[in-house]
């Protein structure tokens, strides 16, 4: 299961398994992002490509705007991917 | 282990738990499990959104050999694609200038350690080959 959650001072948790199933319900919660944000992803088990696709998608909608994600709290295979995909140029992860 | 799985995104749950399951007891590193799980989601998620008129289910069988999970993909396409012809994505363009996608199949190929793809007439077998222990 996933679930997105909009907590206070723009943080976002992310919750279960963001796959193929999931992605597009996701891409449509996050479609609420419209200023810098962090992503909470400390409940976050497992990401597939097409997750990484909705990421993207937001941080490239949010920096033509002049703002942008953090991403926090990513597990041990989530931060393998993120490394492999390169997207710790393209995000600010701590 | 051979298991057929219907050619729909709905059957991503069952595919994952059953990859999972069969390579957690089977003495891969919880790291590894996530690799695979990913890797054959990847790759199946490909099939059904590329290749949708071909045979209703597909075909994956799961296995283990001196230390290796060992993992074979079966499908029928008129196409002769490969996943390993796939390009690479566009690392160096600023993200403005790019688009989302194309990472699936470019991280099975780096993140696996072994990816094989035969074709014979218009089957295509996908081989993947990775050690069970890798943390």
């Amino acid at each position: 299961m996933f679930s997105v959650r909009f907590g206070e001072n723009d943080v976002i948790y992310l919750t279960g398994r963001l796959d193929a199933s999931s992605a597009p319900a996701a891409a449509t919660e996050l479609e609420r992002i419209s200023r810098s944000s962090t992503i909470d992803m400390g409940e976050l088990e497992y990401i597939s490509s097409a997750g990484l696709g909705v990421l993207f998608a937001v941080q490239k909608r949010l920096k033509g705007g002049g703002h942008g994600l953090k991403l926090v709290n990513l597990n041990s295979h989530i931060r393998d991917i993120f490394k492999f995909a390169r997207f710790d140029l393209i995000f600010t992860i701590e | 282990m051979l298991v057929s799985f219907d050619r729909t995104l709905d059957a991503l749950p069952r595919l994952i738990r059953t990859v999972s399951d069969f390579y957690r007891t089977n003495g891969a590193t919880e790291h590894v499990v996530n690799l695979l799980s990913f890797a054959v989601e990847e790759l199946f998620t490909n099939m059904v959104k590329y290749n949708p008129s071909g045979p209703p289910a597909v075909q994956i069988s799961l296995d283990h050999r001196d230390g290796r999970a060992l993992i074979t993909m079966h499908d029928e396409q008129e196409s002769d694609f490969s996943i390993l012809d796939a390009p690479e994505p566009a690392f160096d363009r600023p993200i403005e200038e790019r688009a989302p996608g194309g990472l699936g199949l470019y991280l099975v190929r780096k993140m696996v350690e072994s990816v094989q793809v035969t074709r014979v007439e218009k089957k295509n077998t996908i081989t993947m080959s990775h050690p069970l222990e890798q943390t």
